[in-house]
Protein backbone atom coordinates (compact mmCIF):
# COMPACT_ATOMS: atom_id res chain seq x y z
CA UNK A 1 0.00 0.00 0.00
CA UNK A 2 2.79 2.60 1.21
CA UNK A 3 4.34 1.44 -1.95
CA UNK A 4 2.31 3.96 -4.36
CA UNK A 5 3.25 6.61 -1.84
CA UNK A 6 6.43 5.69 -2.15
CA UNK A 7 6.70 5.48 -5.86
CA UNK A 8 4.57 9.03 -6.32
CA UNK A 9 7.04 10.54 -4.59
CA UNK A 10 10.37 9.01 -6.73
CA UNK A 11 7.75 10.24 -9.89
CA UNK A 12 8.41 13.49 -8.62
CA UNK A 13 11.97 13.53 -7.73
CA UNK A 14 12.52 12.05 -11.10
CA UNK A 15 10.41 14.85 -12.96
CA UNK A 16 12.20 17.56 -11.48
CA UNK A 17 15.87 15.99 -11.86
CA UNK A 18 14.64 14.93 -15.54
CA UNK A 19 13.70 18.81 -16.14
CA UNK A 20 17.40 20.37 -16.32
CA UNK A 21 17.00 23.79 -17.55
CA UNK A 22 14.15 24.26 -15.12
CA UNK A 23 16.59 22.97 -12.11
CA UNK A 24 19.34 25.15 -13.54
CA UNK A 25 16.92 28.86 -14.01
CA UNK A 26 16.08 27.75 -10.55
CA UNK A 27 19.09 28.10 -8.86
CA UNK A 28 20.06 31.04 -10.75
CA UNK A 29 17.40 32.95 -10.17
CA UNK A 30 18.22 32.07 -6.54
CA UNK A 31 22.00 33.56 -6.66
CA UNK A 32 20.41 36.76 -8.46
CA UNK A 33 18.21 37.45 -6.05
CA UNK A 34 20.96 37.26 -3.36
CA UNK A 35 23.43 38.91 -4.79
CA UNK A 36 21.87 41.98 -6.60
CA UNK A 37 18.90 42.38 -4.10
CA UNK A 38 20.17 40.73 -0.97
CA UNK A 39 24.23 42.44 -1.62
CA UNK A 40 22.68 45.99 -2.62
CA UNK A 41 20.55 46.45 0.19
CA UNK A 42 23.03 45.01 3.32
CA UNK A 43 25.71 47.68 1.63
CA UNK A 44 22.91 50.21 2.22
CA UNK A 45 21.76 49.46 5.47
CA UNK A 46 24.77 50.02 7.48
CA UNK A 47 25.22 52.14 10.64
CA UNK A 48 23.72 52.47 13.98
CA UNK A 49 20.57 52.90 12.83
CA UNK A 50 19.97 49.94 10.58
CA UNK A 51 21.94 48.07 13.24
CA UNK A 52 19.29 48.81 15.78
CA UNK A 53 16.62 47.61 13.45
CA UNK A 54 17.64 44.64 12.79
CA UNK A 55 18.74 44.18 16.29
CA UNK A 56 22.84 43.74 15.66
CA UNK A 57 22.36 41.53 12.62
CA UNK A 58 23.44 42.77 9.13
CA UNK A 59 21.04 42.74 6.52
CA UNK A 60 22.11 39.61 4.60
CA UNK A 61 21.97 37.83 7.85
CA UNK A 62 18.30 39.09 8.51
CA UNK A 63 17.13 38.34 4.75
CA UNK A 64 18.69 34.61 4.20
CA UNK A 65 16.36 32.87 6.79
CA UNK A 66 13.68 35.05 5.02
CA UNK A 67 14.28 34.39 1.46
CA UNK A 68 14.69 30.28 2.32
CA UNK A 69 11.57 30.46 3.86
CA UNK A 70 9.88 32.31 0.55
CA UNK A 71 11.55 30.92 -1.49
CA UNK A 72 10.16 27.37 0.05
CA UNK A 73 6.82 28.84 -0.14
CA UNK A 74 6.87 29.82 -3.70
CA UNK A 75 8.34 26.54 -4.89
CA UNK A 76 5.52 24.63 -3.12
CA UNK A 77 2.67 26.55 -3.90
CA UNK A 78 3.28 26.74 -7.90
CA UNK A 79 4.27 22.54 -7.34
CA UNK A 80 0.48 22.61 -7.36
CA UNK A 81 0.42 23.18 -11.00
CA UNK A 82 1.99 19.54 -12.07
CA UNK A 83 -1.78 18.21 -10.86
CA UNK A 84 -3.22 20.74 -13.84
CA UNK A 85 -0.19 19.17 -16.11
CA UNK A 86 -1.12 16.18 -15.40
CA UNK A 87 -4.70 16.71 -16.05
CA UNK A 88 -3.61 17.71 -19.70
CA UNK A 89 -1.41 15.42 -20.07
CA UNK A 90 -3.49 12.33 -19.15
CA UNK A 91 -1.07 10.72 -16.56
CA UNK A 92 -3.75 11.69 -13.87
CA UNK A 93 -6.07 8.79 -15.64
CA UNK A 94 -3.38 6.57 -14.92
CA UNK A 95 -3.29 7.42 -11.17
CA UNK A 96 -7.12 7.79 -10.78
CA UNK A 97 -7.50 3.95 -12.74
CA UNK A 98 -4.95 2.32 -9.86
CA UNK A 99 -6.28 0.06 -7.39
CA UNK A 100 -4.55 2.51 -5.16
CA UNK A 101 -6.25 4.81 -2.47
CA UNK A 102 -6.12 8.25 -3.68
CA UNK A 103 -5.65 10.32 -0.61
CA UNK A 104 -1.60 7.73 -0.95
CA UNK A 105 -1.13 9.11 -3.95
CA UNK A 106 -1.71 12.58 -3.39
CA UNK A 107 0.32 12.47 -0.13
CA UNK A 108 3.41 10.73 -2.11
CA UNK A 109 3.17 13.50 -4.40
CA UNK A 110 3.15 16.44 -2.01
CA UNK A 111 6.01 14.93 -0.43
CA UNK A 112 7.74 15.01 -3.25
CA UNK A 113 7.01 18.49 -4.62
CA UNK A 114 7.84 19.74 -1.07
CA UNK A 115 11.11 17.71 -1.06
CA UNK A 116 12.15 19.36 -4.30
CA UNK A 117 11.31 23.05 -2.99
CA UNK A 118 13.20 22.56 0.44
CA UNK A 119 16.18 21.39 -1.96
CA UNK A 120 15.92 24.84 -4.12
CA UNK A 121 15.57 27.00 -0.49
CA UNK A 122 18.96 24.84 0.88
CA UNK A 123 20.65 25.62 -2.64
CA UNK A 124 20.25 29.56 -1.54
CA UNK A 125 20.71 28.59 1.61
CA UNK A 126 24.88 27.56 1.44
CA UNK A 127 25.28 30.09 -0.70
CA UNK A 128 24.22 32.60 1.99
CA UNK A 129 26.60 30.66 4.37
CA UNK A 130 29.35 32.16 2.54
CA UNK A 131 28.23 35.00 2.53
CA UNK A 132 27.37 35.81 6.15
CA UNK A 133 28.95 34.27 9.31
CA UNK A 134 26.41 35.25 11.29
CA UNK A 135 24.20 31.87 10.57
CA UNK A 136 24.14 29.16 12.81
CA UNK A 137 24.75 25.80 10.87
CA UNK A 138 23.91 23.59 14.22
CA UNK A 139 20.41 24.79 13.33
CA UNK A 140 20.27 23.11 10.38
CA UNK A 141 18.56 19.55 11.02
CA UNK A 142 15.83 21.72 12.99
CA UNK A 143 15.05 24.01 10.28
CA UNK A 144 15.28 21.64 7.31
CA UNK A 145 12.04 19.76 9.47
CA UNK A 146 10.44 23.20 9.60
CA UNK A 147 11.00 23.79 6.21
CA UNK A 148 9.49 20.60 4.92
CA UNK A 149 6.32 21.08 7.19
CA UNK A 150 6.11 24.76 5.55
CA UNK A 151 6.60 22.84 2.39
CA UNK A 152 4.27 20.17 2.66
CA UNK A 153 1.55 22.66 3.88
CA UNK A 154 1.62 24.73 0.63
CA UNK A 155 2.18 22.14 -1.54
CA UNK A 156 -1.27 20.76 -0.33
CA UNK A 157 -2.47 24.47 -0.25
CA UNK A 158 -1.50 24.50 -4.30
CA UNK A 159 -2.51 20.61 -5.20
CA UNK A 160 -6.41 21.70 -3.34
CA UNK A 161 -6.75 24.68 -5.25
CA UNK A 162 -5.09 22.52 -8.66
CA UNK A 163 -7.71 19.91 -7.94
CA UNK A 164 -10.50 22.49 -8.63
CA UNK A 165 -8.82 23.94 -11.77
CA UNK A 166 -8.71 22.84 -15.63
CA UNK A 167 -6.39 25.45 -16.93
CA UNK A 168 -3.01 25.99 -15.66
CA UNK A 169 -3.39 29.66 -16.75
CA UNK A 170 -6.09 30.46 -14.05
CA UNK A 171 -3.57 28.54 -11.80
CA UNK A 172 -1.20 30.82 -12.60
CA UNK A 173 -2.92 33.63 -11.97
CA UNK A 174 -4.22 32.68 -8.36
CA UNK A 175 -0.76 31.88 -7.73
CA UNK A 176 0.25 35.09 -8.73
CA UNK A 177 -2.28 36.72 -6.70
CA UNK A 178 -1.57 35.28 -3.42
CA UNK A 179 2.05 34.66 -3.78
CA UNK A 180 3.08 38.35 -3.79
CA UNK A 181 1.31 39.99 -1.07
CA UNK A 182 1.93 36.64 1.32
CA UNK A 183 5.73 37.35 0.52
CA UNK A 184 5.78 41.01 0.93
CA UNK A 185 3.97 40.77 4.17
CA UNK A 186 5.57 37.51 5.50
CA UNK A 187 8.36 39.69 7.31
CA UNK A 188 11.09 38.35 5.06
CA UNK A 189 12.51 41.41 3.65
CA UNK A 190 11.55 44.51 6.39
CA UNK A 191 10.81 44.04 9.68
CA UNK A 192 6.99 44.10 10.15
CA UNK A 193 7.52 46.08 14.04
CA UNK A 194 7.57 49.18 11.73
CA UNK A 195 5.25 48.39 9.29
CA UNK A 196 1.46 50.35 9.58
CA UNK A 197 -0.94 48.30 12.46
CA UNK A 198 -3.60 47.09 9.64
CA UNK A 199 -0.35 45.88 7.94
CA UNK A 200 0.85 44.28 10.60
CA UNK A 201 -2.84 42.46 11.38
CA UNK A 202 -3.13 41.07 7.90
CA UNK A 203 0.81 39.89 8.33
CA UNK A 204 -0.46 38.07 10.83
CA UNK A 205 -3.52 36.17 9.65
CA UNK A 206 -0.96 34.62 6.84
CA UNK A 207 1.23 31.27 8.63
CA UNK A 208 4.34 32.40 6.13
CA UNK A 209 4.86 35.16 8.66
CA UNK A 210 5.15 32.87 11.84
CA UNK A 211 7.18 30.64 9.45
CA UNK A 212 9.75 33.03 8.35
CA UNK A 213 10.23 34.31 12.24
CA UNK A 214 10.70 30.43 13.32
CA UNK A 215 13.20 29.34 10.71
CA UNK A 216 14.74 33.33 11.70
CA UNK A 217 14.73 32.14 15.03
CA UNK A 218 16.79 29.26 14.64
CA UNK A 219 19.51 30.56 12.23
CA UNK A 220 20.01 33.64 13.79
CA UNK A 221 18.85 33.39 17.04
CA UNK A 222 16.26 36.45 17.19
CA UNK A 223 12.52 35.98 17.16
CA UNK A 224 11.31 39.42 15.55
CA UNK A 225 7.76 38.54 15.97
CA UNK A 226 7.92 37.52 19.73
CA UNK A 227 9.33 41.11 20.99
CA UNK A 228 6.16 42.96 19.79
CA UNK A 229 3.50 40.16 20.26
CA UNK A 230 4.73 38.70 23.57
CA UNK A 231 2.57 35.49 23.19
CA UNK A 232 4.13 34.48 19.65
CA UNK A 233 6.77 32.17 20.82
CA UNK A 234 8.84 30.22 18.73
CA UNK A 235 7.00 27.09 20.37
CA UNK A 236 3.82 28.92 19.74
CA UNK A 237 4.33 29.73 15.94
CA UNK A 238 5.43 25.76 15.47
CA UNK A 239 2.44 24.92 16.56
CA UNK A 240 -0.13 26.87 14.91
CA UNK A 241 2.40 25.76 11.48
CA UNK A 242 1.76 22.44 11.94
CA UNK A 243 -1.75 22.52 12.47
CA UNK A 244 -2.31 24.63 9.43
CA UNK A 245 0.04 21.92 7.45
CA UNK A 246 -2.22 19.48 8.86
CA UNK A 247 -5.36 20.68 7.53
CA UNK A 248 -3.91 21.63 4.39
CA UNK A 249 -3.23 18.22 3.78
CA UNK A 250 -5.97 16.99 4.34
CA UNK A 251 -7.92 19.92 2.10
CA UNK A 252 -5.78 18.61 -0.02
CA UNK A 253 -6.90 14.74 -0.19
CA UNK A 254 -10.45 15.75 -0.09
CA UNK A 255 -9.86 17.89 -3.04
CA UNK A 256 -7.85 15.43 -4.58
CA UNK A 257 -10.58 12.57 -4.04
CA UNK A 258 -13.08 14.73 -5.75
CA UNK A 259 -11.55 15.66 -9.03
CA UNK A 260 -12.88 14.16 -11.24
CA UNK A 261 -12.12 13.74 -15.81
CA UNK A 262 -15.40 15.12 -16.53
CA UNK B 1 -19.86 -12.88 -17.65
CA UNK B 2 -17.06 -10.48 -17.12
CA UNK B 3 -19.03 -7.42 -18.07
CA UNK B 4 -22.45 -6.67 -17.36
CA UNK B 5 -24.04 -3.41 -17.88
CA UNK B 6 -28.04 -2.84 -17.62
CA UNK B 7 -29.60 0.32 -18.59
CA UNK B 8 -26.63 2.61 -18.35
CA UNK B 9 -27.16 6.54 -19.06
CA UNK B 10 -24.79 9.09 -18.44
CA UNK B 11 -25.99 13.31 -18.95
CA UNK B 12 -23.62 15.71 -18.86
CA UNK B 13 -25.46 18.59 -17.72
CA UNK B 14 -28.32 18.38 -20.37
CA UNK B 15 -26.47 16.58 -22.91
CA UNK B 16 -27.47 13.11 -22.83
CA UNK B 17 -24.11 11.15 -23.80
CA UNK B 18 -25.02 7.71 -23.20
CA UNK B 19 -28.67 6.98 -23.41
CA UNK B 20 -29.46 3.57 -21.58
CA UNK B 21 -27.47 0.62 -23.04
CA UNK B 22 -27.41 -2.93 -21.70
CA UNK B 23 -25.09 -5.97 -23.12
CA UNK B 24 -22.36 -8.40 -21.82
CA UNK B 25 -19.32 -9.84 -22.12
CA UNK B 26 -18.34 -12.89 -21.81
CA UNK B 27 -14.94 -14.39 -20.09
CA UNK B 28 -12.50 -14.28 -22.78
CA UNK B 29 -14.60 -12.12 -25.14
CA UNK B 30 -13.43 -9.70 -27.54
CA UNK B 31 -16.02 -7.17 -27.79
CA UNK B 32 -16.32 -4.20 -29.92
CA UNK B 33 -18.38 -1.08 -29.76
CA UNK B 34 -18.84 0.30 -32.93
CA UNK B 35 -19.71 3.76 -33.74
CA UNK B 36 -18.73 7.26 -34.91
CA UNK B 37 -18.10 10.33 -33.14
CA UNK B 38 -19.32 11.60 -30.32
CA UNK B 39 -21.82 8.37 -30.15
CA UNK B 40 -20.60 7.82 -26.07
CA UNK B 41 -18.20 5.28 -26.90
CA UNK B 42 -15.43 7.32 -24.44
CA UNK B 43 -17.75 8.08 -21.59
CA UNK B 44 -18.70 4.50 -21.60
CA UNK B 45 -15.21 3.51 -21.09
CA UNK B 46 -14.97 6.01 -18.25
CA UNK B 47 -17.88 4.46 -16.52
CA UNK B 48 -16.61 0.74 -16.69
CA UNK B 49 -13.19 1.81 -15.62
CA UNK B 50 -14.79 3.66 -12.68
CA UNK B 51 -13.59 7.28 -12.87
CA UNK B 52 -16.46 8.60 -13.97
CA UNK B 53 -20.33 7.67 -12.27
CA UNK B 54 -22.89 6.67 -14.36
CA UNK B 55 -26.05 9.05 -14.00
CA UNK B 56 -28.16 5.89 -13.70
CA UNK B 57 -27.96 2.26 -14.52
CA UNK B 58 -25.60 -0.46 -13.36
CA UNK B 59 -21.93 -1.96 -14.30
CA UNK B 60 -20.78 -5.08 -13.22
CA UNK B 61 -17.46 -5.36 -14.31
CA UNK B 62 -15.01 -8.61 -12.77
CA UNK B 63 -17.90 -9.56 -10.75
CA UNK B 64 -18.49 -6.01 -8.87
CA UNK B 65 -20.03 -3.12 -9.09
CA UNK B 66 -18.67 -0.08 -10.37
CA UNK B 67 -20.13 2.64 -8.32
CA UNK B 68 -19.96 0.45 -5.01
CA UNK B 69 -16.67 -1.41 -5.03
CA UNK B 70 -14.61 0.38 -7.53
CA UNK B 71 -11.17 -0.82 -5.77
CA UNK B 72 -12.20 -4.06 -6.75
CA UNK B 73 -12.86 -3.22 -10.14
CA UNK B 74 -9.61 -1.41 -10.54
CA UNK B 75 -7.91 -4.38 -9.54
CA UNK B 76 -8.74 -6.73 -11.97
CA UNK B 77 -8.73 -4.00 -15.10
CA UNK B 78 -6.12 -2.68 -17.57
CA UNK B 79 -7.11 0.14 -19.55
CA UNK B 80 -5.64 2.16 -22.67
CA UNK B 81 -7.42 5.33 -22.48
CA UNK B 82 -8.26 7.15 -25.91
CA UNK B 83 -6.37 10.19 -24.99
CA UNK B 84 -2.88 9.65 -24.12
CA UNK B 85 -1.90 9.09 -20.32
CA UNK B 86 2.16 8.20 -19.89
CA UNK B 87 4.47 10.73 -18.62
CA UNK B 88 6.53 12.37 -21.41
CA UNK B 89 9.44 13.64 -18.82
CA UNK B 90 9.77 9.76 -17.81
CA UNK B 91 11.42 6.63 -19.64
CA UNK B 92 9.60 4.05 -21.07
CA UNK B 93 10.79 1.85 -18.36
CA UNK B 94 10.09 4.46 -15.51
CA UNK B 95 6.74 4.39 -16.83
CA UNK B 96 5.78 0.93 -16.55
CA UNK B 97 7.64 0.58 -12.76
CA UNK B 98 5.87 3.47 -11.35
CA UNK B 99 2.64 1.71 -13.23
CA UNK B 100 3.78 -1.70 -11.38
CA UNK B 101 4.01 -0.14 -8.09
CA UNK B 102 0.80 1.96 -8.14
CA UNK B 103 -0.70 -2.21 -8.51
CA UNK B 104 1.22 -3.45 -5.92
CA UNK B 105 3.76 -5.81 -7.84
CA UNK B 106 6.70 -6.88 -5.82
CA UNK B 107 10.11 -5.87 -7.27
CA UNK B 108 11.58 -9.56 -8.47
CA UNK B 109 8.27 -9.76 -10.25
CA UNK B 110 7.91 -6.32 -11.74
CA UNK B 111 11.40 -6.74 -12.87
CA UNK B 112 10.49 -9.75 -15.11
CA UNK B 113 7.44 -8.67 -15.96
CA UNK B 114 8.47 -5.16 -17.41
CA UNK B 115 11.37 -6.89 -19.93
CA UNK B 116 8.23 -9.42 -20.86
CA UNK B 117 5.77 -7.29 -21.61
CA UNK B 118 8.48 -4.47 -23.57
CA UNK B 119 9.58 -7.35 -25.72
CA UNK B 120 5.80 -8.27 -26.38
CA UNK B 121 5.49 -4.97 -27.67
CA UNK B 122 9.29 -4.54 -29.26
CA UNK B 123 9.89 -1.46 -27.22
CA UNK B 124 12.85 -3.47 -25.44
CA UNK B 125 15.60 -1.74 -26.90
CA UNK B 126 13.78 1.66 -26.13
CA UNK B 127 13.36 1.09 -22.68
CA UNK B 128 15.57 4.06 -21.33
CA UNK B 129 14.55 6.93 -23.55
CA UNK B 130 12.73 9.56 -22.44
CA UNK B 131 9.02 8.86 -23.70
CA UNK B 132 9.03 12.38 -25.47
CA UNK B 133 11.24 11.12 -28.41
CA UNK B 134 8.63 8.03 -28.70
CA UNK B 135 6.21 8.06 -31.81
CA UNK B 136 2.76 7.72 -31.64
CA UNK B 137 2.63 4.22 -32.82
CA UNK B 138 5.73 3.73 -29.84
CA UNK B 139 3.36 5.57 -27.09
CA UNK B 140 0.60 3.19 -27.84
CA UNK B 141 2.48 0.32 -27.97
CA UNK B 142 3.70 0.84 -24.69
CA UNK B 143 0.42 1.95 -23.11
CA UNK B 144 -0.81 -1.41 -24.17
CA UNK B 145 2.22 -3.02 -22.64
CA UNK B 146 1.59 -1.20 -19.40
CA UNK B 147 -2.02 -2.19 -19.45
CA UNK B 148 -0.88 -5.88 -19.76
CA UNK B 149 1.66 -5.30 -17.11
CA UNK B 150 -0.04 -6.57 -14.04
CA UNK B 151 -2.58 -9.50 -16.18
CA UNK B 152 -5.44 -7.77 -16.24
CA UNK B 153 -8.51 -9.87 -16.22
CA UNK B 154 -9.97 -7.68 -18.66
CA UNK B 155 -8.14 -5.05 -20.87
CA UNK B 156 -10.26 -1.88 -21.97
CA UNK B 157 -8.92 0.05 -25.23
CA UNK B 158 -10.48 3.31 -26.28
CA UNK B 159 -9.60 3.41 -30.12
CA UNK B 160 -6.49 1.43 -30.04
CA UNK B 161 -4.94 2.76 -33.08
CA UNK B 162 -6.68 5.84 -33.68
CA UNK B 163 -4.71 8.36 -35.86
CA UNK B 164 -2.03 5.39 -36.28
CA UNK B 165 -0.50 4.67 -40.40
CA UNK B 166 -1.83 1.55 -41.45
CA UNK B 167 1.15 -0.51 -41.10
CA UNK B 168 2.00 0.00 -37.27
CA UNK B 169 -2.14 -0.21 -37.10
CA UNK B 170 -2.00 -3.84 -38.52
CA UNK B 171 1.01 -4.47 -36.28
CA UNK B 172 -0.91 -3.32 -33.07
CA UNK B 173 -3.99 -5.44 -34.30
CA UNK B 174 -1.50 -8.17 -34.23
CA UNK B 175 -0.53 -7.62 -30.56
CA UNK B 176 -4.43 -7.19 -29.75
CA UNK B 177 -5.15 -10.87 -31.44
CA UNK B 178 -2.50 -12.35 -29.39
CA UNK B 179 -3.17 -11.01 -26.15
CA UNK B 180 -6.66 -12.85 -26.67
CA UNK B 181 -5.07 -15.76 -28.17
CA UNK B 182 -2.24 -17.06 -25.59
CA UNK B 183 -3.06 -14.74 -22.93
CA UNK B 184 -7.26 -15.49 -22.96
CA UNK B 185 -7.73 -11.64 -21.62
CA UNK B 186 -11.43 -10.20 -22.13
CA UNK B 187 -11.22 -7.08 -24.42
CA UNK B 188 -13.54 -4.62 -24.53
CA UNK B 189 -12.45 -2.14 -27.17
CA UNK B 190 -14.07 1.03 -28.79
CA UNK B 191 -13.46 1.95 -32.48
CA UNK B 192 -14.81 3.91 -35.36
CA UNK B 193 -12.83 1.90 -38.12
CA UNK B 194 -15.04 -0.96 -38.97
CA UNK B 195 -12.14 -3.19 -40.54
CA UNK B 196 -10.82 -3.13 -36.50
CA UNK B 197 -14.09 -4.22 -35.20
CA UNK B 198 -14.15 -6.69 -38.23
CA UNK B 199 -11.15 -8.47 -37.44
CA UNK B 200 -11.05 -8.07 -33.75
CA UNK B 201 -14.14 -8.65 -32.21
CA UNK B 202 -16.32 -11.69 -31.50
CA UNK B 203 -19.25 -9.42 -31.25
CA UNK B 204 -19.52 -6.06 -31.81
CA UNK B 205 -22.48 -3.50 -30.72
CA UNK B 206 -22.86 -0.74 -32.92
CA UNK B 207 -23.63 2.41 -31.06
CA UNK B 208 -24.69 5.73 -32.58
CA UNK B 209 -26.00 8.58 -30.42
CA UNK B 210 -25.66 7.10 -26.92
CA UNK B 211 -27.61 3.96 -28.19
CA UNK B 212 -26.79 0.71 -29.06
CA UNK B 213 -28.35 0.15 -32.56
CA UNK B 214 -27.36 -3.42 -33.31
CA UNK B 215 -25.31 -5.77 -31.34
CA UNK B 216 -24.20 -9.35 -32.75
CA UNK B 217 -21.15 -11.27 -34.47
CA UNK B 218 -19.86 -9.31 -37.77
CA UNK B 219 -21.24 -11.84 -39.71
CA UNK B 220 -24.66 -11.36 -37.81
CA UNK B 221 -24.50 -7.93 -38.88
CA UNK B 222 -23.47 -8.11 -42.42
CA UNK B 223 -26.78 -10.36 -42.58
CA UNK B 224 -28.72 -7.53 -41.74
CA UNK B 225 -28.69 -6.09 -45.00
CA UNK B 226 -27.82 -9.80 -47.00
CA UNK B 227 -24.54 -11.51 -48.44
CA UNK B 228 -22.39 -10.91 -51.29
CA UNK B 229 -22.87 -9.49 -54.56
CA UNK B 230 -21.19 -10.70 -57.56
CA UNK B 231 -21.55 -7.79 -60.53
CA UNK B 232 -20.57 -9.76 -63.97
CA UNK B 233 -20.36 -7.41 -67.16
CA UNK B 234 -21.40 -9.19 -69.89
CA UNK B 235 -21.13 -8.36 -73.93
CA UNK B 236 -24.57 -7.58 -74.99
CA UNK B 237 -28.45 -7.74 -74.02
CA UNK B 238 -29.00 -10.94 -73.03
CA UNK B 239 -31.09 -12.04 -70.23
CA UNK B 240 -28.72 -14.21 -68.43
CA UNK B 241 -30.45 -14.19 -65.44
CA UNK B 242 -33.41 -16.40 -66.76
CA UNK B 243 -30.77 -19.11 -67.87
CA UNK B 244 -28.59 -18.83 -64.62
CA UNK B 245 -29.50 -21.82 -62.73
CA UNK B 246 -27.04 -22.84 -59.55
CA UNK B 247 -27.61 -23.38 -56.22
CA UNK B 248 -26.74 -20.93 -53.80
CA UNK B 249 -27.68 -18.20 -55.76
CA UNK B 250 -30.47 -15.73 -53.74
CA UNK B 251 -31.55 -13.60 -56.32
CA UNK B 252 -30.41 -12.22 -59.78
CA UNK B 253 -30.84 -9.31 -61.46
CA UNK B 254 -29.68 -7.28 -64.40
CA UNK B 255 -28.70 -3.68 -63.27
CA UNK B 256 -28.14 -1.98 -66.80
CA UNK B 257 -28.22 -3.59 -70.14
CA UNK B 258 -24.65 -5.30 -69.66
CA UNK B 259 -24.54 -5.58 -65.88
CA UNK B 260 -26.31 -8.72 -63.77
CA UNK B 261 -25.98 -8.09 -60.21
CA UNK B 262 -26.25 -11.76 -58.27
CA UNK B 263 -26.50 -12.08 -54.55
CA UNK B 264 -24.85 -15.37 -53.31
CA UNK B 265 -24.22 -16.67 -49.47
CA UNK B 266 -20.32 -16.86 -50.71
CA UNK B 267 -18.92 -14.95 -53.84
CA UNK B 268 -15.49 -16.66 -54.00
CA UNK B 269 -17.40 -20.24 -54.24
CA UNK B 270 -19.87 -18.78 -56.52
CA UNK B 271 -17.45 -17.22 -59.32
CA UNK B 272 -16.23 -20.31 -60.27
CA UNK B 273 -18.97 -22.06 -60.83
CA UNK B 274 -21.04 -19.08 -62.63
CA UNK B 275 -18.28 -18.34 -64.98
CA UNK B 276 -17.83 -22.10 -65.79
CA UNK B 277 -21.94 -21.91 -66.79
CA UNK B 278 -21.52 -19.01 -68.25
CA UNK B 279 -18.85 -20.46 -70.65
CA UNK B 280 -20.71 -23.20 -71.17
CA UNK B 281 -23.94 -21.18 -72.54
CA UNK B 282 -21.49 -19.00 -74.52
CA UNK B 283 -22.23 -15.75 -72.98
CA UNK B 284 -18.70 -13.79 -73.39
CA UNK B 285 -18.08 -11.96 -69.87
CA UNK B 286 -16.09 -9.00 -69.66
CA UNK B 287 -15.53 -8.37 -65.75
CA UNK B 288 -15.77 -9.76 -62.77
CA UNK B 289 -16.09 -8.26 -59.32
CA UNK B 290 -18.03 -8.84 -56.03
CA UNK B 291 -18.74 -6.74 -52.92
CA UNK B 292 -19.01 -8.33 -49.31
CA UNK B 293 -21.15 -5.91 -47.49
CA UNK B 294 -19.15 -4.41 -44.45
CA UNK B 295 -20.15 -3.32 -41.22
CA UNK B 296 -19.99 0.28 -42.79
CA UNK B 297 -22.82 -0.90 -45.21
CA UNK B 298 -25.00 -2.17 -41.85
CA UNK B 299 -24.41 1.61 -40.20
CA UNK B 300 -25.66 3.02 -43.32
CA UNK B 301 -28.47 0.93 -43.27
CA UNK B 302 -29.98 1.50 -40.03
CA UNK B 303 -28.98 5.73 -39.64
CA UNK B 304 -28.68 6.22 -42.97
CA UNK B 305 -25.23 8.03 -42.28
CA UNK B 306 -21.61 7.17 -42.32
CA UNK B 307 -19.28 6.10 -40.09
CA UNK B 308 -16.77 8.70 -40.90
CA UNK B 309 -13.73 6.12 -41.80
CA UNK B 310 -10.21 7.94 -42.60
CA UNK B 311 -7.97 5.24 -42.51
CA UNK B 312 -8.23 1.80 -43.29
CA UNK B 313 -7.34 0.86 -46.78
CA UNK B 314 -9.59 -2.58 -46.28
CA UNK B 315 -10.54 -3.76 -49.49
CA UNK B 316 -14.36 -4.14 -49.35
CA UNK B 317 -14.65 -4.53 -53.11
CA UNK B 318 -12.18 -6.81 -55.17
CA UNK B 319 -11.72 -6.93 -58.94
CA UNK B 320 -11.40 -9.93 -61.03
CA UNK B 321 -10.45 -9.41 -64.87
CA UNK B 322 -11.84 -12.23 -66.58
CA UNK B 323 -10.24 -12.34 -69.57
CA UNK B 324 -11.87 -13.98 -72.40
CA UNK B 325 -10.02 -16.28 -75.23
N1 LIG C 1 -17.07 16.36 -20.10
C1 LIG C 1 -18.10 16.49 -20.95
N2 LIG C 1 -18.98 17.49 -20.79
C2 LIG C 1 -20.03 17.63 -21.64
N3 LIG C 1 -20.29 16.82 -22.67
C3 LIG C 1 -19.43 15.81 -22.88
C4 LIG C 1 -18.30 15.59 -22.05
N4 LIG C 1 -17.64 14.51 -22.50
C5 LIG C 1 -18.32 14.08 -23.58
N5 LIG C 1 -19.38 14.85 -23.81
C6 LIG C 1 -20.37 14.66 -24.90
O1 LIG C 1 -20.89 13.36 -24.79
C7 LIG C 1 -21.05 12.77 -26.07
C8 LIG C 1 -20.30 11.46 -26.12
O2 LIG C 1 -18.92 11.69 -26.01
P1 LIG C 1 -17.85 10.51 -26.01
O3 LIG C 1 -16.53 11.13 -25.82
O4 LIG C 1 -18.28 9.47 -25.08
O5 LIG C 1 -17.97 9.98 -27.51
P2 LIG C 1 -17.06 8.97 -28.31
O6 LIG C 1 -17.96 7.94 -28.87
O7 LIG C 1 -15.95 8.50 -27.47
O8 LIG C 1 -16.52 9.88 -29.49
P3 LIG C 1 -15.08 9.92 -30.19
O9 LIG C 1 -15.12 8.95 -31.31
O10 LIG C 1 -15.01 11.33 -30.69
O11 LIG C 1 -14.06 9.63 -29.18
C9 LIG C 1 -20.54 13.80 -27.07
O12 LIG C 1 -21.67 14.47 -27.59
C10 LIG C 1 -19.72 14.74 -26.26
O13 LIG C 1 -19.78 16.03 -26.78
MG1 LIG D 1 -13.96 8.54 -27.64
Amino acid sequence: MMESMYIMIYRQLKRFIRAKSRVVGMILNNILWLVFFGLGWAYTLRGPIASALFRGLDYLAFLLPGIFTTSIFQASFMGGISVIWDKQFGFLKEVLVAPTPRSLTILGRAIGDALVSVVNGLIMLSLGFMLTSHLNPLALPIILVIGLMVALGFTSMGIAIASTMRSPEGFQLIVGLLTLPTTLLSGAMFPLSNAPYWMQLAALVLPLTYAVDLIRFHLVGISFLSSVYWWLTPEIELLLLVIISVILIFIAIEMFKRTTIE
Amino acid sequence: MDIVVENLVKRYGNVEAVKGISFSVKHGETFGFLGPNGAGKTTTIYILTTILKPTSGRAIVAGYDVVREPHNVRRHIGVVFQDPSLDDNLTGYENLYIHGKLYGLNNTLLKERIAEVLKFVELYEFKDKCVKSYSGGMRRRLEIARAMLHVPRILFLDEPTLGLDPQTRIHIWDYIKRLKDEHGVTIFLTTHYMEEAEILCNRVAIIDRGKIIALGSPDELKSIIGNDIIYVRVDNNIDVCSKLSIDGIQSCKTIDGETIAIQVRKASEAIPEILRYLEKAEIKVKEVSYRRPSLNDVFIHLTGREIRDSGGGFIDIVRMRHRVR
